[in-house]
């Protein structure tokens, strides 16, 4: 019997796995077509229906608490004069961390040469798009009156007004614009050659077209595959030090401000480290229900989880070791308002979801160091899981502390966010899984070019 | 082989008359002492940090390649080695800090740090600081000592030297290079430190030509432009958090630098960068031998500009400027001498690893 | 005109470079393409041996990047030291230092910007229709089949050497038409 009629995990019971455990030993690239593909085509499965209708009241819910502050205005947040930087910034730091992780991811792993790359890359591609789209929402409603936000942008007016180019808001501004324009042009540029298979694969006319279209005629020529790899790689290079600059900046708009805590050099770097670490926790989180729903054990093994669970770990190690710097160097630079800010990060009032953070982001991913809880698909979700909450606990918490404990005691405020806060967060998880599902039933969840590219040097395919 | 006998190896691998030239050097460096003993002790802090740099910055790349591999590592292993060879002996080396930081740092002294009591008393004082050094240089040279393949070799080792190393040389950088100026402080300075070596360090490598071949030339081109990017983006940033916030003991540390001959030697240096940036990113020039060797000087002549910048200034005397650059050049000459003495014995033993490679390859599983 | 045109398809990567490596090295040497489901880097290297000059994608990205940065440079400069100066904080008019991260992002996406249209044009897409998709079969070339198509001159001997060439590396159809235009 050929192989070719054998899915990826009869070819694993029948031909083992390739040396580094990233696939079957035989693998032909009909089968890692359809492995993929099978996913696409296959009915809609009722848990996926059900996942997109669940996800969806939480699109309803974003759109109804967008739709009340916009008639009522930002008074239905928490926020006050002091605390004026709540969830929709924190959410803002958090979703455009998740966001950029997955650009870095792609292009580092594509740069180093990481041949586990091809099977993550590409939903890692699809996270940032969806997690950079929502973190650009909430700057424009946290602005108050998000129909005037072009106000930000340079044109002539009448006002003969130019933008401040000197602040970091502005900086932002063309940030967030340049990073999701360019992710989605990695993101499309990588799917061009896939989108032929699926052209190539559909049944349907309708399919057919519509794959065609945006596959915009690939053929798969040695010219194009040279012009792809040529810009592709060029892309990667450019992408890396493009993540860290967009989110330096998100670091600089608050350290370029004279807050305690929030002046410091490090804030650039540190942004960036965490977000590598929320977004490879939002991977390994992403990745195990995906490789469960859409049968890829063959594509998306243990190894790929192992070796994310590792850079996990060495996550949590940075991020402690940050932790415990920050608290030497508030108190090392010895102004008064630092190191009272750092004792009130402790044992103010909001002191338990500091500590919480430090279990979440510190101590979780320590668990790593044994294998056993590298391999296992609970323990992995629960820490990424408990890393994801742990950020975003950190990026409150940097709103909330400094701005409730600034420079003049008179000014000590405290915030508490409202009703309103916390729904609009979930609508915007619900946003997020809502365009995830949506994605994973309509594009490959992997990138099949590169595997079949990889099955060819493993000797699984020739 | 015992760390003695390929230091002794080192030595010897030395032509002649660069030993003979050594023994000038370090005659005429006593009578100096004698006559102009800050400037010199200022000139020793230079010359051990940048000795130091560079064989962290080595051991720092031979640990991270035990943990992720690659064909650079592999090629380079030989010359890197050599360079973290030489951490316990500039260990040995740096503990004279102890006797010369009554010399060097300005936070010596009564009332020297009177706005932070708490810090003088119990971080900025001449006990702690000899503490913390010969702490660092212990750990150190055990991290170096286990990248050059001498002991506690394995992964597991190679994974908390790492993040022991990431913790300390925030300290280092504190204590040997920021405290120069006790009223400044900047968190980035720790990062900015560790990156600077691995800089130099791959420079070095790209200088010996360790790569060897086209492919792993390429990727060590590869990285030395990253941390090309990493030194330049960590310096930018803690200018513009500073510039932006604009106070007054913060933008100290630029007004004193902002003189023609410092700003001078920041141009000269970023241009040194740039330089490099441009050679290393062109495809065709990374395969060539002599661009990216050249690349490799440039690199190190702007790391040991960069080096000076961020200590001179404060150097109240003249002849300490002078001596302080005369220094970090012996230093990177020094330097260069170990790479290419461990790039030697490369060639001794590549028949010895070219079997153990190819048993690897056909031993199976690791 | 027409042309006539041959069209081999293989099963593995490894017979379509060994045919085309081979087909170099015939007298006359033909024109043709290959379509295959994944990057081949040999046959780069084969065509690169040939004469063909690299792709011109990073250079046009090269030249986007550098208009982008000047471009958003003299923008931010413009506006703030000629169009509307105002003081804050002191701050001098022309803060390069704050104009940098802007000017970064527009250099980056300059380029991507350049480069993806030149990938796009330069692989004459986008385009709803090719000659070369009315090839039966042809659909798995984006799956797991890897295709040689070859322009023959009409010379007997010349086109007689290359069928034998295919032949060899055993394809699994070889087909063979009129065209109305070359490769």
């Amino acid at each position: 019997m050929s192989d070719a009629t054998l899915t990826g995990r009869e070819l694993i019971a029948n031909h083992g796995r390739t040396r580094d455990g990233l696939m079957p030993a035989e693998m032909p690239y009909g089968t890692i077509t359809d492995e993929v593909a099978a996913a696409i085509f296959r009915k809609p499965s009722r848990l996926w229906l059900v996942l997109v209708g669940v996800s969806f009241l939480g699109v309803i819910l974003f759109g109804i608490s967008i739709l009340v502050l916009l008639v009522e205005g930002t008074g239905i947040w928490g926020v006050n004069s002091e605390v004026v930087w709540g969830f929709a910034v924190a959410n803002y730091v958090w979703w455009i961390g998740i966001g950029n992780a997955g650009t870095l991811i792609s292009c580092m792993l594509l740069l180093t040469r990481q041949r586990w790359r091809a099977s993550i890359n590409r939903y890692a591609e699809a996270m940032t798009l969806f997690a950079a789209a929502i973190a650009g929402i909430f700057p424009l409603l946290h602005v108050g009156r998000p129909w005037l936000a072009y106000w930000l942008a340079p044109y002539p007016n009448t006002m003969t007004l130019w933008p401040q180019w000197r602040s970091p808001l502005v900086w932002d501004m063309f940030a967030i614009a340049c990073y999701i324009l360019f992710s989605i042009l990695f993101w499309y540029t990588g799917l061009i050659p896939d989108l032929a298979t699926l052209r190539d694969k559909a049944k349907h006319r309708f399919t057919k077209v519509a794959y065609g279209i945006f596959a915009l005629g690939w053929n798969g020529s040695s010219r194009q595959w040279k012009n792809y790899n040529s810009y592709y790689y060029a892309m990667a290079a450019l992408g890396v030090p493009l993540v860290v600059s967009i989110h330096s900046v998100v670091g600089l708009d608050y350290a370029a401000t004279l807050m305690p805590g929030w002046q410091e050099t490090i804030f650039p770097p540190y942004f960036v480290v965490g977000a590598m670490f929320s977004g490879f926790a939002m991977v390994v989180t992403l990745t195990i229900p995906i490789r469960w729903a859409l049968g890829l054990q063959s594509i998306i093994t243990l190894d790929h989880l192992d070796a994310m669970a590792k850079i996990l770990l060495l996550g949590g190690i940075i991020m402690s070791f940050s932790y415990s710097f920050e608290w030497f160097a508030g108190w090392y630079s010895g102004g008064e308002a630092e190191r009272s800010l750092i004792a009130f990060q402790f044992f103010g009032p909001y002191g338990w979801l500091y500590w919480m953070m430090l279990a979440c982001n510190g101590l979780a991913p320590q668990l790593f160091w044994w294998r056993r809880f590298r391999r296992g698909l609970v323990p992995l979700f629960i820490v990424g899981v408990l890393v994801n909450v742990g950020m975003w606990l950190e990026r409150i918490l940097i709103n909330m502390n400094t701005l409730a404990h600034g420079h003049l005691p008179s000014t000590f405020s405290f915030y508490v966010p409202t009703i309103w806060d916390w729904l609009m967060f979930l609508g915007s998880f619900g946003l997020f899984c809502f365009l995830f599902f949506l994605f994973a039933k309509v594009i490959p969840a992997a990138s099949i070019h590169e595997i079949r590219e990889l099955a060819h040097k493993e000797g699984a395919a020739r | 082989m015992s760390l003695a006998g390929r230091f002794l190896r080192h030595v010897r691998a030395q032509p002649p008359q660069s030993q003979r030239l050594f023994a000038i050097l370090a005659l005429a460096a006593v009578i100096l002492v004698i006559l102009a003993a800050e400037a010199m002790a200022e000139a020793y802090l230079a010359a051990f940090v940048l000795a130091i740099s560079a064989g962290m910055g080595a051991s720092v790349l031979l640990h991270a390649h035990r943990l992720t591999g690659g064909f650079w590592g592999e090629a380079a292993r030989p010359t890197l080695e050599g360079l973290a060879a030489t951490v316990p002996f500039v260990s040995i080396a740096g503990l004279a800090l102890i006797v010369l930081q009554f010399a060097i740092y300005p936070w010596i002294g009564e009332g020297a740090l009177s706005e932070r009591p708490a810090v003088a008393s119990l971080y900025l004082n001449p006990l702690g600081f000899g503490i913390r050094l010969v702490f660092i240089l212990a750990l150190w040279s055990a991290m170096a000592v286990s990248a050059a393949g001498l002991a506690f070799v394995n992964r597991i080792a190679s994974g908390l030297f790492l993040a022991l190393y990431a913790f300390t040389v925030n300290f280092a950088a504190i204590d040997w290079i920021m405290s120069l100026e006790p009223h400044w402080a900047s968190t980035t300075f720790g990062a900015l430190f560790a990156i600077t070596q691995i800089a130099i360090a791959l420079a070095l490598l790209l200088w010996v030509d360790a790569g060897g071949e086209a492919r792993p030339r390429d990727d060590l081109a590869k990285l030395t432009l990253a941390s090309i990017l990493g030194v330049v983006y960590m310096t930018f940033m803690q200018f513009l958090v500073q510039w932006s916030g604009n106070l007054p003991e913060k933008v100290e540390y630029y007004l004193l630098r902002g003189s023609v001959l410092w700003q001078g030697v920041l141009i000269l240096s970023l241009g040194a960068a740039a330089l490099a940036f441009v050679i290393l990113s062109r495809t065709a020039l990374r395969q060539s031998r002599s661009a990216t060797r050249f690349a490799g000087l440039v690199t190190l002549v702007a790391a040991l500009l960069f080096l000076w910048w961020e200590m001179a200034p404060t150097f109240d005397n003249a002849l300490g400027v002078v001596f302080s650059l005369i220094a970090l050049a012996a230093a990177a000459m020094a330097m260069i001498a170990a790479a290419k003495g461990g790039g030697r014995s490369r060639s001794r033993s590549s028949d010895e690893s070219r079997r153990s490679t190819a048993a690897r390859a056909t031993g199976g599983a690791p | 005109m027409t042309v006539r045109m041959i069209m081999a398809e293989f099963s593995t990567a490894d017979a379509l470079v060994s045919a085309v490596r081979e087909l170099v090295g015939t007298k006359g040497p033909h024109r043709f393409e290959t379509y295959s489901p994944y990057a081949l880097s040999e046959i780069d290297d084969v065509l690169s041996a040939r004469g063909a000059g690299p792709s011109k994608v990073r250079t046009i990205m090269v030249v986007a990047a550098i208009c982008g940065a000047l471009a958003a440079f003299f923008l931010q400069y413009w506006s703030s030291v000629v169009a509307y100066p105002f003081n804050s904080g002191g701050r001098p008019y022309n803060a390069w230092p704050a104009f940098m991260m802007v000017t970064f992002e527009i250099t980056i996406i300059s380029a991507a910007i350049g480069g993806f249209l030149t990938m796009i044009i330069g692989s004459n897409l986008p385009r709803l229709n090719h000659r070369v998709f009315d090839w039966e079969g042809f659909e798995r070339a984006s799956d797991d089949r890897f295709f040689l198509e070859i322009e023959l001159r009409g010379d007997q001997e010349a086109d007689g050497e290359v069928r034998a060439v295919l032949d060899r590396y055993r394809p699994i159809t070889i087909q063979e038409r009129g065209d109305a235009t070359a490769i």
